[in-house]
């Protein structure tokens, strides 16, 4: 008898540490859950106001980044949560290859729930996020390159479309020059191909259909003509000047290297004329297993509103037009009382940075960083071969080998 | 008490010990059984379910298996496996039963089994950092042939997971080898020596036979081992490597990395009805050779 009650204390002991696992519940009351990664001033600031605006509604935000969890954990949490029929009610799938949720009918198409107007949104920012025709994910707000000549080496004007070809036309007239500072993200070989490679992303890659099309001659004389550049893409020594600046644009107002003038400013595009851009922070989505996507959707609207995208707090420039122009009014009102504006930039610039930033704007067509996965692959590729460890072909065709493997699983 | 009445007391008396005596072995196994019936044989049953329906739970019958053969990233990362079982167990049978042989006969090369064994005991993440060293870009092996190569992403990178492989593994084949060479009666190999056999016709006719029951634990034991080089694989060369060394514990991992819950239990049924048929053969094989079959 003791023997019996001994073993099943042994079972007892072994079973209880798996009771009580699990992940967070879509709650049915007015709770809302929401899933981020990173710690966000700006979400948490949202919440609070919504709430106050919404009595009975709760604003429960876990940021898991804050738990000490890595991209790949939380991705595995997000799974988890989702094919077991659970997972909170808004999910940030910033981090995450969200198109692959979209397939398994994980995430709600908000085309039904979101009504987005053209007049009050960045359209073709947030229709570079459609996928089969349909919205599983909107951007709160995004950023871009935009690069000037240094009247240093002349007087070059900006041209309307700056290609590749525009680039190594450019190479050719000013053979000792540095082409770039250096400025943004910095510009090595393997980040100029890969900018050059995201402008021609729907000629390499058609993730709708997952084919991939990068061992051919189009994207080996890509990784060439970058390799032709190599050692004047970036300036080596401080003090020392290139043809073209660069600058990451946040808003209207500011950009990497402070408040600017956008008056002689260009984009690099493609020959369609697209530029690409990126986003940041906190990309929203509604979970399929939500039970009450009506919520989720109007704390959505919420952050898409005028009054919520003004916030300073949002780390890039709002998606939400006029949100952007008061933004960038309250930046350089801020920036000139502190006596750091440029010489002559007055209001007045203000307002045609404004105008010449929604011009730009509507050339954004094509998001750099869709797939973390691809971004890696494309990289490491790119890298091999700027490193001399594989020749262009060698690294067109484990390119393609690694893109099939993946686009097929 | 007559005779028949003190028999089937007895009957009765042992009948009861065998009852009592099974109770506390179910009992004491009882957490091992329910363990593995809730985390391994409901949950595999269960998955059955996803293996026939779709994202949506609507069935589908035998379509999630149907697009499972359809997906070239499957059909490779089956055929990468299937190559690399073929290369890999072989050498992982051959190798430590060659130096097995040399070392029995040897005197005093108890140093030469302990580092022949070591690689058993290192962690696979400092195995990994050894392989890395030699065959990364700017590696030995890179250095010695002066080029700037990252063997793991050539073609050579099979030959490097082989080599992984059966470095890490033989050490445990090596210990069955020695035992198995130890319950060689000394008498046979002293018999064939008065018979003028030579060494090569007594280890094809003696130790190879005598020896067959031990490689055929080897094999199973490499068999289900292979399965486990992905460990070492992912630490070399990440979670999409080189086309060569993509196998299916990868396109699992991905699988359940992308939701695909469906895939991730066809292949699973796949792999599980494979693997079943191969032991099954394996243990028909063994028993027929045992009875002489």
């Amino acid at each position: 008898m003791k023997k019996a009650l001994l073993s099943l204390l042994i079972l007892a002991l072994l079973v209880f540490p798996f009771t009580g696992c699990g992940a967070k519940t879509a709650q049915s009351n007015g709770e809302l859950t929401i899933a981020a990664f990173n710690d966000s001033e700006f979400l948490t600031s949202a919440a609070r106001q919504y709430e106050e605006a919404h009595e009975g509604v709760t604003v429960n935000i876990t940021f898991y980044a804050g738990e000490e969890k890595d991209v790949s954990k939380y991705a595995q949490i997000i799974n988890t949560a989702l094919m077991s029929g659970k997972g909170e009610d808004i999910m940030d799938v910033s981090r995450i290859t969200w198109a692959k949720l979209a397939d398994k009918n994980k995430l709600l198409d908000l085309n039904g729930l979101i009504q987005l107007d053209s007049a009050q949104y960045y359209q073709d920012v947030l229709d570079a996020f459609l996928y089969k025709g349909k919205r599983y994910a909107i951007p709160l707000c995004f950023m871009f390159e935009m690069f000037q000549f240094d009247d240093a080496w002349g007087d070059e004007e900006a041209p309307a479309d700056f290609t590749i070809d525009g680039l190594l036309a450019l190479a050719d007239k000013y053979p000792e020059t540095t082409l770039f500072n250096g400025g943004g993200g910095g510009m090595g070989p393997t980040a100029l191909a890969y900018k050059l490679f995201s402008l021609e992303f729907k000629n390499f890659l058609d993730m709708e259909n997952k084919i991939a099309s990068v061992d051919n001659e189009k994207f080996i004389s890509l990784l060439q003509n970058v390799q032709s550049l190599a050692g004047r893409i970036q300036i080596k020594e401080r003090g020392d000047t290139s043809l073209i600046r660069q600058y990451m644009i946040y808003s209207p107002a500011m950009s990497s290297g402070g408040t600017v003038d956008y008056a002689d400013m260009f984009l690099m595009t493609n020959e369609l004329g697209q530029a690409g851009f990126e986003t940041s922070g906190f990309l929203p989505s509604i979970n399929a297993n939500s039970v009450h996507p009506e919520l989720a959707a109007d704390f959505i609207r919420y952050l898409l509103s005028e009054e919520i995208q003004s916030s300073p707090e949002l780390i890039c420039c709002p998606v939400n037009k006029n949100a952007a122009a008061a933004l960038a009014k309250l930046v350089f009102g801020d920036v000139s009382a502190e006596g750091y504006a440029p010489d002559g930039f007055d209001d007045n610039s203000l307002e045609r940075n404004i105008q010449k930033f929604n011009e730009f704007a509507r050339q954004l067509g094509i998001l750099e960083y869709a797939d973390h996965v691809i971004l890696d692959f494309v990289n490491t590729e790119m890298n091999r071969y700027f490193q001399g460890e594989e020749s262009a072909e060698q690294a067109a065709k484990n390119l393609q080998s690694r893109l099939n493997t993946y686009l097929t699983e | 008490m007559n005779q028949g009445n003190r028999v089937n007391l007895r009957r009765f008396s042992r009948n009861e010990k065998f009852r009592n005596e099974n109770r506390l072995a179910f009992l004491f196994i009882a957490p091992s059984v329910l363990g593995a019936a809730l985390f391994f044989i409901v949950p595999f049953v269960m998955s059955l379910g996803y293996a026939t329906t779709d994202s949506n739970g609507l069935f589908v019958g035998l379509a999630n298996f149907k697009n499972l053969f359809a997906s070239e990233a499957f059909r490779l990362a089956a055929w990468n496996t299937f190559k690399f079982m073929g290369a890999a167990i072989p050498l992982n049978i051959i190798i430590p039963l060659l130096i097995g042989c040399l070392l029995y006969k040897s005197t005093g090369g108890g140093w030469l089994k302990t580092i022949f064994m070591s690689p058993l005991v290192i962690p696979s993440a400092c195995a990994a950092f050894f392989f890395q060293s030699l065959f990364e870009s700017n590696g030995l092996i890179s250095g010695i042939l002066g080029v700037n190569t990252d063997w793991l992403q050539t073609d050579a990178s099979f030959a490097i997971a082989v080599a992984v492989y059966v470095w890490k593994n033989m050490g445990y084949n090596l210990v069955l080898v020695l035992a198995g060479l130890a319950g060689i009666p000394k008498e046979y190999y002293e018999w064939a020596a008065i018979e003028g056999m030579g060494s090569v016709r007594a280890f094809l006719k003696i130790t190879l036979v005598y020896m067959i029951p031990t490689l055929f634990i080897a094999f199973v034991m490499s068999f289900i081992s292979s399965f486990k080089v992905y460990r070492e694989l992912y630490m070399l060369a990440g979670n999409y490597p080189n086309e060569k060394i993509y196998m299916l514990q990868h396109y699992m991992n991905h699988q359940f990395a992308a939701l695909d819950y469906q895939n991730l239990t066809s292949a699973s049924f796949v792999i599980t009805f494979v693997i079943g048929a191969f032991v099954i053969v394996f243990f028909v094989a063994d028993k027929k050779s045992e009875y002489g079959e």
